[in-house]
């Protein structure tokens, strides 16, 4: 496929899946605060969020296999770096909050730090490529 | 270099390691557990000195940090010593490991968060991606052989 109509698709479904992580987020939140819905309504109505962020992942997964191999390498070994930053911080942290009694993380931000991690590393290739240009 | 190898290799550096982990790991649970009884005999750290205990927990939790690096460390090495074929099967599985471990940590983090369940240990998250993993290893190994007797 080519890159620009992959790129267009991609960002297309990200932005579905972001409004709907956003509704469903923001929604929840209200609904939990101002409205005495059973806490089975609830759980049902978080799925929105869940579902959308996984649509989300999916997606992404999607446009990494419509790439050239080229540029699919260089979008695989950015996942790898934000996967190492995620499982060293898990590891590390994970262990330091069972024993020894460290603030917890909450399990949400890992994927903020997956993001970070994948984001500077497929910025940084990408400037590291343009720059060999 | 071989496949049977860079096995031999891994397995060379990644079983130590994970003896150590799981040592490190179980010694550092005793010391916590043991240093809230009277009867541990951690508590010749601990006692009238919290700020020495302390010290040691943070001692004792960086062995298996350590052990996981040398685990991570073996399986990137091994990975890279294989056949372009082999390289890929193992980077799917990883690929597959981390989809499980983002959607155990965002789907259980959005609980947590909107519904103000008790928190998941992040210390997890590394044992459900090592499932993950293996699981789809195993899964795509076998699919690819499968294929490999049809043909």
């Amino acid at each position: 496929m080519e890159m620009k109509l992959a790129k267009k698709r991609y960002y297309k479904s990200f932005a579905i899946s972001m409004g709907l992580y956003l509704i469903g987020m923001i929604g929840v939140s209200l609904m939990r605060k101002y409205m005495n819905f059973s806490i089975f309504i609830l759980y049902g109505l978080t799925l929105l969020p869940i579902l959308a962020l996984l649509y989300g992942i999916a997606e992404h997964w999607r446009y990494v296999n419509s790439l050239d191999e080229y540029l699919r390498s260089r979008q695989i070994k950015a996942m790898m770096v934000g996967l190492a930053l995620m499982l060293s911080i898990s590891a590390s942290w994970g262990i330091l909050e069972e024993i020894a009694d460290v603030a917890r993380i909450p399990s949400l931000w890992f994927l903020v730090i997956f993001c970070v991690g994948y984001g500077l590393t497929e910025a940084f290739l990408n400037h590291r490529d343009k720059k060999h240009d | 270099m071989t496949e049977k190898q860079a096995i031999h290799r891994y397995y060379k550096m990644a079983l130590p390691a994970m003896g150590l982990y799981i040592i490190s790991i179980a010694i550092a649970v005793w010391a916590r557990d043991g240093m809230t009884t009277s009867e541990s005999i951690f508590n010749f750290w601990s006692q009238g000195n919290t700020g020495l205990a302390k010290a040691v927990y943070y001692a004792l939790a960086v062995i298996p940090i350590i052990a996981i690096g040398g685990m991570a460390w073996a399986h990137w090495r091994f990975i890279t010593e294989l056949d372009e074929y082999m390289r890929m099967i193992q980077i799917k599985a990883l690929l597959i490991g981390l989809l499980c471990m983002l959607a155990m940590a965002t789907g259980w983090g959005m609980i947590e968060m909107l519904l103000r369940l008790p928190a998941l240990p992040i210390f997890w998250l590394v044992p459900i991606f090592w499932l993950g993993f293996s699981v789809s290893l195993g899964f795509i190994k076998a699919k690819e052989k499968g294929f490999g007797h049809e043909e």
